[in-house]
């Protein structure tokens, strides 16, 4: 098998433990660090839902929180994992996460994106929102990528089925498949990537150009100095082995489903 | 399409009444100012901070916002644009549009949109109440 796919799978199928609080009820579980938190937010309210006899669970939106910080669901679980916990990370101990409802807590809808309510007797459709949202940012790392949005924009409708259900099925292959027939990554004008920064609480969005001025490969390394950081991490992974690579091949290798590259630093 | 950022449903009929006594001026979490009204809404950013510049660009028949330039802070965030336009347009949801081509999310900051996405050093944002591209 090709070294880059077998790598581009292993970090499609790798794992993150979470612990999630309700009360005094507990929801174990491994969360993909390539998915995204809404897709499991039907099963985990459900869950509770019956546990705690808290039907509202089902028919109010809900969220969680890391500590009082409510969790920004159009990130990557992985990129949010790396955020908040990679430096607090103590043995074994799962991310601890709480979960909140609007009814008992308002939204934060300044923070992070809300979800529709469902009419009544209805339970909240998380599923639309999210695949609009991960849709758009297809589209706008495609225009990075391409000066155009075309080829997100003219995917055809048996394709996007296939997209979303890739996604919701983390199903590595469909979603291979249905990128490659629309989207062709050898030719690439510029790379979409975004850098959080802890301690400075910033977020950056970058655009980097594969090539120098000098028509030589730009360096990763030599990308992020502004950032002024020593620790950096990319799925994470500590990038020191990786500064003096490729920026082009870093970010083929290493992108999330939506094709952005996310760097973490501290 | 779910709206990114609408108002509370329950609220739905009376916001419109209450937005419309409230009108102005802004909070100051939408500190969005035309260069014709320069009054520096938020105190404690210094004065030295960059601002963009933006254009805004209705879709279809959603309502024209007057001027249509405006120099923002680069700090300020999609949301805050989106509640700008609910509340100096009305509307009951608002979504945003970069290029014509996608939706950024609510926290993308507009410093980061003008720098990679700048038509002659102008943000273009064409906004809409309804989901215009697919």
């Amino acid at each position: 098998m090709d070294p880059l796919l077998a790598l581009r799978e292993l970090l499609w199928e790798a794992a993150v433990n979470v612990r999630i609080k309700y009360g005094r009820h507990e929801y174990l579980a491994r969360f993909h660090r390539s998915a995204y938190l809404p897709l499991y937010y039907t099963e985990i309210a459900l869950f509770f839902s019956v546990l705690s006899l808290s039907p509202q669970l089902e028919s109010s939106p809900i969220w969680l929180q890391d500590g009082d910080t409510p969790l920004k669901w159009n990130l990557p679980i992985g990129v949010l994992y790396d955020l908040h916990w990679l430096h607090r990370r103590n043995g074994i101990e799962p991310w601890t996460l709480t979960l909140c409802v609007s009814g008992e807590g308002q939204y934060p809808r300044d923070t992070i994106i809300p979800f529709p309510s469902p009419v009544m007797g209805e339970v909240v459709n998380y599923r639309d929102t999210v695949f609009q949202v991960i849709i758009n940012l297809l589209k706008q790392s495609c225009y990075v990528l391409r000066g155009n949005s075309r080829a997100i924009l003219s995917m055809s409708e048996h394709d996007t089925k296939a997209l979303w259900k890739a996604i919701q099925t983390h199903d590595y292959d469909m979603y291979l498949t249905t990128m490659r027939e629309n989207f062709d990554i050898e030719t690439v004008r510029r790379l979409p990537v975004k850098v959080f920064s802890v301690p400075l609480r910033s977020y950056t969005q970058l655009s980097l150009s594969p090539k120098t001025e000098n028509d030589e490969p730009t360096i990763l390394g030599d990308t992020l100095q502004e950032f002024n950081s020593d620790k950096l991490y990319i799925q994470g992974i500590a990038i020191d082995d990786m500064l003096s690579m490729e920026v082009l091949q870093v970010w083929r290798q290493f992108r999330h489903l939506d094709n952005f590259l996310y760097i973490v630093a501290f | 399409m779910p709206n990114l950022l609408h108002s509370d449903e329950s609220s739905d009929a009376s916001s419109e009444n209450e937005s419309f006594a409230q009108a102005e001026p802004l909070d100051t979490e939408a500190d969005i100012h035309s260069p014709l009204q320069e009054v520096n809404l938020t105190k404690d950013i210094p004065s030295k901070e960059s601002k963009v510049a933006i254009r805004f660009q209705p879709i279809g028949s959603t309502p024209l916002i007057k001027p249509q330039n405006f120099q923002v802070s680069g700090k300020q965030t999609i949301s805050s644009i989106m509640k700008f336009l609910m509340k100096r347009l009305r509307l009951k949801t608002v979504h945003i549009y970069v290029l014509s081509s996608f939706q950024p999310t609510p926290d993308e900051s507009l410093e980061s949109l003008h720098t990679l996405f700048k038509t002659n050093n102008e943000l273009i944002l064409s906004y809409c109440e309804q989901i215009a591209y697919g």
